[in-house]
């Protein structure tokens, strides 16, 4: 029973940490605490929609750092939240491609948030980190052939902030 | 009965003291010929004694260049013109006689007329007559130019009795009712973790018929007593020619401010604005009247049997009298909230049927009437209702007789003067206590009178026998026709207003203000218990679509003024306090969402919300009983931030759902969702098939739609909140498409999914839940 006790104990101290970039699920271990973020869930909001929001224009292949975004302050999205739970969605892209989501003080990793064929219209869920201030994401298009174009949807679920012990 | 004119200590309207366990009725009255819509506007939140201070109405506020007041004005009759006194006593005379009587009522009082020239000498005098006033019989309530001046010259003239500025105060009481606590206002006022939410800036109009004055109460109790805090009232009357009748000899009462208290006490920011109605057709001119002033919730506190949910007024959209005021309101955005009724208990609702079975010596029937010859049964099914049985509860009776109305309805395209029916009185010297088709003798005609289906009789009845034991009451039928293949659908109501009967038939039992379908229909539920619909509250279904909506809280214990005396019946029962409460909670929904910088929520989305947001009860998801379930205020608008949350990881990923094989619906295609489905899964707490807990706030989740048929999306959102305009997955038709998301769960631990195209499948698979550090 007592290891059984543990157990619990310690799982109840597991927690989302979130490296540089990267989501990692590890046990709370005291050297992690300072910057462990604790989730915030909300209903689901809509953050932005090229097709409807700002200049009403999708996306274009390739253009670097991507479509900037300040989504700190909407969909009650506190300014000191530390990551983004999302629902991304491409919108009928003219090539087969891929998103990357990632800080807007960072430079574009290697990484993607959505793969996609041309003409898809499909989702897909994760947590991106947000730069301290405004803007705070950037969505960037890569598509094949390059220059391409496509629209994007970003849907909040929640949220990440650092919470002190 | 008696007619009550003058509310006046001493007058004839010397009521007894009663309780009343339900809320108002509006009920049209006798066959009428022609000349006069009179109507019976009763209700019964309670009753009290004759001596009522004068309706609550708040003093004119500058109005144009001139200032006003609004002043109530009592006439002697004895000093009256002499052709006003005549012509008055002789229609008094007549209208007593004509109601004492089983004639048709054909004499109207129509006071503009009657007292012509009293009246042209008060308009000499300022009195503002027009559309505002009321005059009833002896009493009038009008606006007057402010200052001593006009009310000295009004006071000095031979037929004013005596001038009485309204009481302006509508006192709240010392008990708060359960509901708040029940349904979460309390959190919502409180503002703990998010801004307070109270109703501030929004607006509730109260459409009744009772709102009686409390000053009196507050000079003798010595209790402290907070205000209401209301706008003028503004009152109503589309015809002169109303009574104010005193139904079964109950007095006045306060059912209106009964219902104020409630939304004041769960809504205390929001601006009440009461309006007083006289007769049916002031009700829907109320509706339309507040929907123009732009008043964000409208809560019409009354309920109106007169075609009792006939299939026939809905669907041909013809005879519901008021289908099209509530429509006329919802498209300009307001809110009607309206109960369902209290029928359930004194409704029965048929097929008329002959008597072709009858035997003698059997129990159930009565058939064999040496006056009627074709009496006739109901069907087999209520054999033990085949003669309605009326009994007094006497713990509701401190007097020895009431008057007891029946109401009923027949479905159109019968000649309903060929059905009738006729109360029996049973005769407590019989031994024989259940009627039988011939020789019985245990039953007696109340006073020989039959009257159509779909007529109204109202009779004085004896509360007990003469031991002192309960009297029992039937209802006969008799049709008096041809034979006829097809027989009609019918409807009897009885009740005295303050009683309810042994069970008849519940279903179906909605009142005409319930079952229109845009309104938002609140059935009651035990606000101790939360769980139980009470056994009074009308119920469906309906031909017209969901009905009732929402349950709220009744038998609240809030009620200030009950008989003066603040130690009889504080409780305010029944669907009208239930939908005051659920009034209130749309005016909090309201605010959240101005406060927010959102726009309002249109009628349609208030209902939705509420009923998402409701505590499923009774059969499981939404029933005919009490609707979706238990109002709560959703948790949204007062929880704030979520959080902070840490993870539990499930011990292994686990199928949360799978609509092609999980019950209740049994899986396959008849559990697919179609396009517009909007369904509502368990994922925490009881019910969960992944052991999730219920204090889970959300969980990880990977949602797959099944080989849909055509290209669409799920969304997936908290059980108990609106949907949001985002999608969860998009899919192409065919094939399987899958998402990983993070979803917040509702309060009872549901997520609700939606999608405008089907049919599709849905599975829902949980690797952890996010939930408070423990």
């Amino acid at each position: 029973m007592k290891a059984v006790n543990q157990m619990r104990s310690i799982l109840k101290k597991t927690r989302f940490v979130l490296g540089a970039g990267a989501l990692v699920l590890v046990s709370s271990l005291p050297s992690f605490a300072q910057n462990a973020s604790q989730y915030f869930p909300i209903a689901p909001c809509r953050l932005y929609d090229s097709r409807f929001d700002g200049p009403q224009t999708p996306l274009v292949g390739q253009d670097t750092p991507g479509r900037q975004l300040s989504i700190k302050g909407t969909c009650g999205i506190p300014n000191d939240a530390s990551a983004l739970s999302y629902n991304v969605t491409i919108v009928r892209p003219t090539g087969n491609g891929f998103l990357t989501m990632y800080p807007s003080n960072a430079a574009l990793p290697e990484v993607s948030s959505i793969n996609f064929k041309a003409n898809d219209v499909r989702g897909n869920g994760g947590v991106v980190p947000l730069a301290p201030g405004a803007p705070d994401l950037n969505v960037y298009l890569a598509t094949n052939p390059a220059a391409g174009s496509g629209h994007v949807i970003l849907d909040a679920t929640g949220y990440f902030k650092e919470v002190p012990e | 009965m008696k007619l009550c004119w003058n509310k006046t200590p001493g007058s004839v309207c010397a009521a007894r003291a009663t309780r009343a366990p339900d809320a108002a009725w509006v009920a049209m009255a006798a066959p009428l010929v022609g000349l006069l819509a009179m109507a019976w506007i009763f209700s019964a939140s309670s009753a009290r004694g004759a001596e009522a201070p004068p309706a609550p109405q708040t003093p004119a506020e500058e109005s144009g260049a001139v200032e006003r007041q609004r002043i109530d004005i009592t006439l002697d009759p004895a000093g009256l013109p002499e052709a006003d006194r005549i012509r008055s006593e002789e229609r008094i005379r007549a209208i007593t006689e004509a109601l004492e009587s089983d004639l048709p009522l054909l004499v109207s009082y129509d006071p503009r007329e009657t007292l012509g020239e009293s009246l042209a000498i008060l308009e000499n005098h300022g009195v503002d007559l027009g559309p505002t006033a009321i005059i009833n019989f002896d009493t009038l309530s009008a606006w007057i130019p402010a200052g001593r001046e006009t009310r000295q010259r009004l006071g000095e003239l031979p037929f004013v009795a005596k001038l009485r500025k309204p009481a302006t105060p509508v006192p709240a009481g010392i008990f708060d009712s359960e509901g708040i606590e029940a349904t979460g206002a309390d959190l919502a006022h409180l503002g703990e973790n998010a801004p307070p939410i109270t109703g501030s800036g929004i607006t509730v109009a109260i459409i009744d018929t009772e709102w009686e004055a409390l000053n009196a109460v507050i000079e003798d109790s010595g209790d402290e007593l907070y205000e209401i805090p209301t706008t003028d009232m503004w009152f109503e009357t589309t015809s002169n020619n109303f009574f104010n009748i005193d139904v079964a000899g109950q007095g006045n009462r306060e059912h209106g401010t009964a219902a104020a208290e409630v939304v004041y006490e769960m809504a205390p920011g929001a601006q009440i604005i009461p309006y007083r109605v006289r007769d049916v057709a002031g009700i829907g001119f109320a509706i339309r009247h507040a929907a123009e002033q732009g008043y964000d919730i409208i809560l019409v506190a009354l309920t109106h049997i007169q075609t009792m949910q006939d299939p026939e007024g809905i669907l041909s959209g013809g005879s519901n009298p008021f289908r099209d005021d509530i429509d006329y309101a919802v498209a300009l955005d307001s809110v009607v909230v309206v109960p369902a009724g209290n029928e359930a208990l004194r409704h029965f609702a048929s097929e008329y049927s002959p008597c072709a079975e009858c035997e003698i010596g059997h129990p159930q029937y009565l058939c064999n009437d040496a006056d009627n010859p074709e009496y006739h049964k109901f069907l087999d099914e209520f054999s033990e209702q085949s003669l309605l049985p009326l009994t007094f509860d006497d713990d509701h009776y401190d007097a020895e007789s009431a008057d007891l109305t029946c109401w009923s309805a027949i479905e159109s395209g019968f000649d309903e003067t060929k059905f009738k029916f006729r109360l029996h009185k049973f005769d407590e010297g019989s031994d024989n206590f259940e009627p039988v088709c011939a020789g019985d003798s245990g039953l007696t005609n109340v006073d020989g009178t039959r009257t159509n289906l779909g007529g109204t009789f109202t009779k004085s009845v004896s509360i007990f026998d003469n031991d002192f034991d309960e009297q029992y009451y039937y209802i006969s039928l008799e049709y008096t026709g041809d034979p006829i293949a097809q027989w009609p659908d019918f409807r009897i109501a009885c009740g005295t207003g303050v009683e309810e009967f042994l069970f008849i038939t519940s279903e179906g039992s909605i009142s005409d203000l319930g079952v229109v379908p845009n309104a938002l229909t609140v059935s009651e539920v035990d606000a101790f218990f939360e769980d139980e619909l009470t056994e009074t509250s009308s119920r469906g279904p309906v031909p017209s679509g969901q009905k009732p909506e929402i349950g709220g809280p009744g038998i609240v214990e809030n009620f200030t003024v009950t008989e003066f005396d603040f130690v009889a019946d504080w409780t305010f029962n029944g669907t009208s306090a239930a939908s005051a409460h659920v009034a209130a909670i749309a005016a909090l929904l309201q605010e959240y969402r101005v406060d927010n910088g959102m726009a309002k929520l249109s009628p349609a989305e208030v209902k939705k919300w509420l009923m998402n947001a409701a505590i499923d009860i009774e059969e499981p998801w939404t029933d005919d009983k009490v609707g979706a379930g238990f109002v709560q205020v959703p948790k949204l608008i007062y929880e704030g931030e979520v959080g902070p949350l840490d993870y539990y990881p499930l011990a292994a990923p686990c199928r949360a759902l799978d609509t092609r094989f999980d019950t209740p619906l049994g899986g396959g295609a008849a559990a697919q969702m179609q396009g517009g489905d909007e369904r509502a899964f368990i994922v925490a707490g009881a019910g969960s098939a992944c052991g999730v807990p219920a204090d889970a706030e959300a969980v990880s989740a990977t949602v797959t739609v099944v080989n849909p048929a055509a290209g669409g999306f799920l969304t997936l959102f908290p059980g108990d909140e609106l949907l949001p305009g985002v999608s969860s997955v998009n899919f192409p038709a065919g094939g399987v498409t899958n998402n990983n998301l993070f979803l917040k769960l509702s309060a009872s631990g549901t997520i609700r999914g939606y999608t405008p195209t089907g049919p599709i499948h849905t599975i829902l698979d949980i690797n952890g839940y996010f939930g408070t550090s423990q």
